[in-house]
């Protein structure tokens, strides 16, 4: 297993470096410029001119390809265009919020969209499956921003349950961070866990024909028995491949969390950033965000081989 | 000589599948014994019924599938007036059902050791880790696989073909039971370890256990059977002991089985005889009696009536009888 992650790290370097190409060419290639966005009407050209040659940005692109990609290697991130300040430790600092979120967000994705699915699929077609299915294609139509807002219409505004957005952290009140935490992870629960919810559902009906499940029957093992350690053991296999292949709807989708209960996390952060044109800003975080993607994928095919013997990496 | 009760006795059993309005009787009004310590061979084509006769024998089909049977007598007990509890201690326990594909009936996530033991642990109550791992060595080391205490540890996929078909019958025999149903266990297994399988569940039958051996290569009935019954189309046409049976068969269709196989002695023939036509299904099986459209002797004789109109009614009180209106006729 060791060697499968030391090679798979080694074909991710040549990934990540044509990556961060693509990335600084398209992020110049968007129309405007950040220094006279920044300054509005009071950017006399002069001024413009210098505050560009002051963050480097009348350097040849090539040049400040080089200096960007220097950084990265050394976890220097740049400096941001419009405010000058180290991005680093602006980045570290976002970090736990969006992990946290994260995490707690996944945790509602496989208590909501797992149990669904299991039962849906080991009763197919009974009446827990004809409730489950339809509400599952109901939760996949809904769009996060949507599901984000009534959310806090409701159980915010109107029932006064839970604080309508912000951020405490873990640390400093974990009674209060928890509360906050709540309605946002909530929301990536109720949109991402139909789709987990569907593929349990699938390949656990699938597994009533398996013949080791018709098999187990035969030899009068007890029906506990064959739920727990043949269809439980055998569903949850599919639900690491899924979270892995749903991570990128899963930050895509926190974009827009962050953004509506005005969590401070990383993807906030790139909003922040596209919106004033910080080209070196929203390169490094997509930088960042791209290496933890292929982290978390790594993780979730480790986990998925000591789940399933048969997958030896 | 004295009566001896057989250990499973079948008094017309039907398996029926309801398909849109009508039922389609997939094994037909089919009666026979298992004598204790016996193997008897059950043989046919696909889709004549024995893998679903097998299946009926544990109330196991598949639904909506229905057994109907006017008796059937396990061990003293009528199988048919049991409830599904009760059916449960006696699958696995008593009756064991051993397959072709001994890979895909195992529970891919889990070890040797947990797959052989959690029989023992549901119909024993057996709980102490140390007594399970004692059981499931030594059912291990009665079907002969090598490194025991290795094997024990691996998944079924990491185990090769032969070493699969051993585990799945150490499962089987790990309680005991007083009946095998061994459905094709050695088809998918090449000729030395199918040897090997064959040896060892002679060894099974000389320690007592009965064996119903569904298969449909006569080579190895001729091998490991003591009796052998004939399955065309739902329905058994031939019954006897092998030695009857192969020396002298008596129903036209057994007659074509036993002339497409290659004779062990002297030259190979220039091409082998092989029965023509295609088995019936289920939903359409011919009247009379059912082997008529490709029967040899049928179309020799001028097509009489009798066969297209009449179900043929062996004399089931004799050892060797065959379901056929002109029974021991027919070219060898």
């Amino acid at each position: 297993m060791l060697r499968y992650i030391v090679n798979r790290l080694l074909i991710v370097v040549p990934l990540l470096l044509a990556l961060t190409v693509l990335l600084f060419l398209y992020v110049h290639a968007v129309p405007g410029d950040p220094i006279a966005g920044m300054l509005g009407p009071n950017g006399t050209p002069e001024l413009v001119a210098q505050i560009r040659a002051d963050r480097g940005l009348d350097r040849p692109l090539l040049e400040q390809y080089w200096s960007w990609l220097s950084g990265l290697v050394t976890g220097d991130l740049g400096v941001s265009l419009i405010s000058g300040q180290d991005i680093t430790p602006i980045v570290i600092a976002r970090i736990p919020a969006t992990l946290q979120l994260t995490f707690a967000g996944l945790f509602f994705v496989i208590l909501i969209g797992f149990p669904a699915g299991y039962l849906a699929g080991k009763h197919k077609g009974g009446w827990l499956d004809r409730i489950l299915s339809p509400a599952a294609l109901i939760g996949l139509s809904m769009p996060a921003f949507w599901v984000g807002t009534l959310l806090i219409l409701v159980l915010g505004v109107q029932l006064r349950w839970f604080p309508t957005g912000g951020y405490v952290a873990f640390e400093d009140n974990a009674w209060q961070s928890l509360r906050l935490t709540l309605m946002p992870a909530l929301v990536l629960g109720i949109t991402l866990s139909p789709f987990l919810a569907r593929m349990v559902r699938a390949s656990t009906a699938e597994l009533a024909h398996e013949p080791f499940i018709v098999q187990a029957r035969t030899r009068g093992l007890l029906p506990g028995t064959i739920s727990r350690r043949y269809l439980l053991r055998n569903a949850i296999l599919p639900v690491v491949i899924v979270i892995g292949m749903q991570l990128g709807t899963l930050i895509g989708g926190q974009v827009i969390v962050e953004q509506l209960f005005n969590w401070p996390g990383v993807a906030r952060l790139l909003i922040e950033g596209a919106v004033r044109r910080d080209y070196l800003l929203v390169q490094s975080l997509i930088f960042v965000i791209a290496v933890i993607y292929i982290v978390i994928n790594l993780l979730t095919e480790v986990v998925h081989a000591s789940l399933d013997p048969r997958v030896r990496l | 000589m004295i009566e001896i009760k057989p250990l499973i006795s079948v008094e017309n059993l039907t398996v029926e599948f309801p398909v849109r309005g009508s039922a389609v009787r997939a094994v037909d009004d089919v009666s026979f014994e298992v004598g204790h310590g016996e193997i008897v061979g059950l043989v046919g084509e696909s889709a004549s019924g024995k893998s679903t006769l097998g299946l009926s024998l544990m109330r196991m089909v598949p639904s909506p599938g229905r057994v109907r049977a006017r008796r059937m007598e396990f061990d003293g007990r009528d199988l048919s007036a049991l409830d599904e509890s009760q059916l449960r201690q006696i699958r696995g326990s008593e009756i064991s059902l051993i397959v072709q594909d001994a890979l895909a009936t195992m529970n891919p996530v889990t070890t040797v050791l947990e797959q052989i033991t959690e029989v023992v642990r549901d119909h024993e109550g057996v709980r102490s880790r140390r007594v399970l791992r004692a059981r499931a060595a030594q059912a291990l080391r009665d079907v002969q696989l090598p490194d025991v205490e290795i094997n024990l540890r691996r998944y079924p996929h990491e185990l090769s073909g032969g070493m699969q078909q051993r585990v799945a019958i150490a499962q089987g025999l790990i309680l005991g039971p007083k009946l095998i149903i061994a459905d094709e266990p050695t088809t998918a297994l090449d000729v030395t370890v199918q040897a090997q399988i064959l040896s060892l569940l002679k060894q099974i039958r000389d320690g007592g256990t009965s064996i119903i051996f569904v298969t449909h290569d006569l080579a190895t009935v001729a091998e490991i059977c003591d009796r052998v019954l004939v399955m065309y189309a739902g329905r058994i046409v031939e019954s006897g002991t092998v030695a009857e049976v192969f020396a002298e068969p008596q129903h036209p269709y057994t007659q074509g089985l036993l002339a497409s196989l290659l004779p062990l002695g002297g030259d190979p023939p220039k091409r082998l005889d092989a029965i023509s036509g295609q088995p019936p299904r289920p939903e359409a099986w011919p009247s009379g009696c059912r082997f008529h459209p490709r029967c040899p002797l049928w179309k020799s004789k001028g097509e009489p009536e009798i066969c297209v109109n009449e179900d043929p009614q062996p004399d089931e009180s004799r050892t060797h009888w065959a379901a056929c209106h002109f029974a021991g006729e027919g070219v060898r």
